[in-house]
């Protein structure tokens, strides 16, 4: 009924996180569900079977009268799919719109949930000159660590000059996360070859504390699993990647450790009512910028920042650009992973497009539209 | 948050207010008995080997909750070493010292090896130790002694970790011992009112001053109210001095340095801490290390307090320390904790022990009251800690 077409003995892990996915709503409907609440179900999936899994849920409700509710921070497929949209901002809620019969455009939503209209999603770049090349990867290649004949990056080449943020496209499941890991120190996968060049010089890293050293930061895509430590305060979670800054033959001067903390809070504006608070008791787009005042305090000079703005709320995404922005206007070379196009498009300077583990093209942001780089994509995929 | 309030303050050191009303309880359950010179020095002497595993079973703990099951066996064998080594070979007291330790760190490089780099279960690695060691003691004692104990040990041995220091006649005020106590008590007055000092000129909210002034009474109270006792019955125990360095230094380790720091964050989320430049593998090895050198000093204390190396030394060690870690407010997931906690942990159940024995109750209920006390703090832990997140 949900249109899988494969054999029911297949186990679960061998199927990919769409189809689990689909798995899981068959479950749900094999207890004669008759209200259905899908909390973020596309937020692992790619866009086809994202769009796959909305017409799904139109099918249900055109078929059998199924009720649905759908949680979900993308816009475009709320407007796609609901009857009535209702917006939900820090616990509670603000309205309730009535789609039937109307188009609702995304920006009247958004409205809603930043209780005014943003006519620029995306900040305006500060203009500052692109510098020299900061961070060259040459023919990297990367190998799955448990299937060792698995190729997750295939001979890529990028680079990223001063100042500048560069944007890497893809899908999930592209091979973004595990370059940027190997590159960070090889902190993930085997077999890893290629070469890395730093600031002209030709740098071999072994370990993540090499990394740091030599003025790399990775920010992780998934906060609570490797970027922040919950059950500790904002304080020792902003000075993890660099205690060395706020100590003095290993006794740590907590003094100064408060100060750093407390103007990083300031700084990024983090809605907090002290940095002793756990960070495990922030929403998602305070530890977000917990997790960037970590690495902004480790002072590197190119920041890896994969899926930024993952499962935060308009607002924060904002601010979360202006940060950006504001890390290439003091000279950092930033790279940024994301799978939502308009924000690659809106934030980068030049965008590289990756799809099954190769760099399938590149195009400055000017010239990039969401057309062109899905077609690279396409492209491709036709190609393999 | 960082408002000042008497509610929060009793819940913070609700073990601590526990602790005190037990000891009452148990002063007056054993009519005044519990609260003599001598019991008051056995309580310590009794319960110092706790201290010492507690604090190396902390950073094991600390790690991610992982635990050593090895320490009990292994006190039994480093016991049946110096025996062998200072009794039997008539080695200086020097030289078995660094034998012994020796024997610990190679020990413990084994273990943190295993754990560490073989990435085996700490709890599996240290199961074999738990077996190995109590065998391996065992058989040497029964092959060098007729009566499997080594006793006899030279004084120079035994005085480093027996006896009292300026020793003086039972009942008789021990002047060194109540210049040391005063010297403690005003040192914490001192550490306190500069500490809110500091606070207040930096800006910082601080304590109010009636509140620094209760806290600050009442610590140099119990200090006291501890060196008189000890006055009046020999002086301050060696051992305890050994208890107070091994303290100082590991709260000071957990607490102001990064290398606690590093504890704690491996603790709390391994994966972060290794993104974050940290050596996890590192951090697992020292702390499987350190657990062993500790591990040499309370054998050596528990070898001299009895004056004899035994085959039934170190029985069930590992879970008076680890005991002493979880009602102290240790995570059993790691990443959090301190010395302090676990210092209040092992003299609840320490206090337990004596008053229930003095007491004249039988050993089976003393294990169940144990037992309860154990895991009433765990769940009175996980409660409070649900009442939190709901403010």
């Amino acid at each position: 009924m949900v249109g899988l077409t494969d054999s029911s003995k297949t186990l679960i892990k061998d199927i990919g996180t769409g189809k689990q996915q689909l798995v899981e709503i068959a479950k749900a409907l094999a207890k004669n569900a008759r209200l259905l609440i899908l909390d973020e179900p596309t937020s692992s999936l790619n866009e086809t079977d994202s769009r796959a899994l909305l017409d799904l849920m139109k099918k249900l409700q055109k078929e059998q009268g199924m009720t649905m509710i759908i949680i979900s921070h993308k816009l475009n497929e709320v407007s796609y799919v609901a009857d009535k949209i209702t917006v939900v901002r820090d616990g509670s809620t603000i309205e309730t719109i009535d789609a039937r019969g109307q188009e609702i455009s995304e920006a009247r939503i958004i409205k809603g949930m930043v209780g005014r209209e943003i006519t620029d999603r995306f900040p305006k770049r500060h203009d500052v000159p692109i510098g020299d090349v900061m961070m060259e990867v040459k023919n990297w290649t990367v190998f799955h660590p448990e299937f060792a004949e698995r190729k997750v990056v295939d001979d890529v080449s990028i680079n990223v000059r001063r100042g500048e943020v560069v944007g890497i496209y893809g899908l999930m499941g592209a091979g973004r996360t595990e370059l940027a890991m190997s590159i960070f120190g090889r902190s993930y996968g085997i077999g890893i070859s290629g070469s890395l060049v730093l600031k002209g010089q030709p740098v071999y890293l072994t370990s993540p504390k090499q990394a740091i050293a030599a003025g790399l930061a990775y920010v992780t895509e998934d906060r609570k699993g490797n970027g922040l430590v919950l059950s500790n305060s904002i304080k020792t979670n902003t000075t993890l990647a660099n205690l060395k800054a706020i100590s003095k033959a290993t006794f740590i001067d907590k003094d100064k450790e408060y100060m750093v903390a407390d103007e990083y809070k300031q700084k990024l504006r983090t809605k907090t009512p002290s940095v002793e608070q756990l960070v495990g008791n922030l929403s998602g787009g305070n530890q977000q910028k917990v997790l960037l005042a970590k690495w902004m305090f480790a002072d590197p000079d190119v920041l890896i920042l994969d899926e930024p703005t993952r499962g935060i709320d308009v607002g924060a995404k904002y601010e979360i650009y202006c940060i950006i922005n504001d890390l290439a206007k003091a000279g950092k070379s930033v790279i940024m992973i994301s799978s939502e196009l308009p924000e690659v498009i809106g934030m980068s300077d030049r965008i590289y497009i990756m799809n099954q583990a190769k760099i399938v093209g590149e195009m400055k942001a000017s010239e990039a539209t969401q057309e062109n780089i899905m077609a690279c994509i396409v492209k491709s995929g036709s190609e393999a | 948050m960082n408002s000042f309030s008497i509610g929060n303050v009793l819940k913070k050191n609700v073990m601590t207010i526990a602790l005190f009303a037990i000891y009452v309880f148990f002063i007056i359950g054993t009519g005044g008995n519990m609260f003599t010179p001598s019991n008051v020095t056995s309580l310590i002497e009794q319960n110092a080997y706790v201290y010492i595993l507690g604090v190396g079973m902390l950073m094991c703990m600390l790690t991610g909750g992982n635990i050593d099951l090895s320490v009990g066996s292994f006190v039994c064998f480093m016991g049946a070493v110096a025996g062998v080594f200072s009794v039997i070979k008539y080695v200086g007291t020097p030289l078995t010292l660094f034998i012994v330790i020796g024997v610990g760190l190679v020990y413990g490089a084994v273990l943190g090896f295993l754990i560490a780099y073989l990435k085996i279960p700490p709890w599996i690695a240290t199961l074999a130790g738990y077996l190995a060691f109590r065998g391996l003691g065992t058989q040497i004692l029964i092959t060098v002694s007729e009566t499997s104990a080594i006793s006899n040990f030279p004084e120079s041995f035994t005085r480093l970790f027996t006896g009292k220091i300026f020793e003086s006649p039972w009942g008789e005020l021990n002047i060194p011992c109540v210049v040391i106590g005063a010297i403690a008590a005003a040192a914490i007055v001192y550490i306190n009112l500069a500490g809110r000092a500091r606070r207040i000129k930096k800006g910082y909210s601080a304590d109010p001053m009636w509140f620094v002034i209760v806290k600050s009474v009442l610590e140099v109270a119990v200090i006291l109210v501890l060196t008189f006792k000890l006055a009046y019955d020999g002086g301050i125990p060696v051992v305890l001095l050994w208890i107070i360095a091994v303290l100082v230094i590991y709260g000071i380790i957990t607490e102001k340095t990064t290398i606690g720091r590093h504890f704690m964050t491996v603790g709390g989320n391994a994966e972060t801490a290794r993104l974050s430049g940290i050596n996890n593998k590192l951090i697992m090895f020292a702390a499987y290390l350190n657990m062993s050198v500790l591990t040499v000093l309370a054998a050596l204390i528990v070898t001299t307090r009895f004056g004899s190396a035994n085959a039934f030394a170190g029985q069930n060690f590992e879970m008076d320390a680890i005991a002493a870690c979880i009602v102290g407010g240790v995570s059993a997931y790691g990443g959090a904790g301190t010395v302090m906690g676990m210092v209040i942990g092992a003299t609840l159940i320490g206090v337990i022990n004596q008053g229930m024995s003095l007491m004249t109750i039988d050993q089976d209920w003393i294990k169940i009251a144990k037992g309860a006390v154990l895991l009433i703090a765990v769940v009175f832990d996980i409660l409070s800690k649900k009442g939190n997140k709901r403010q």
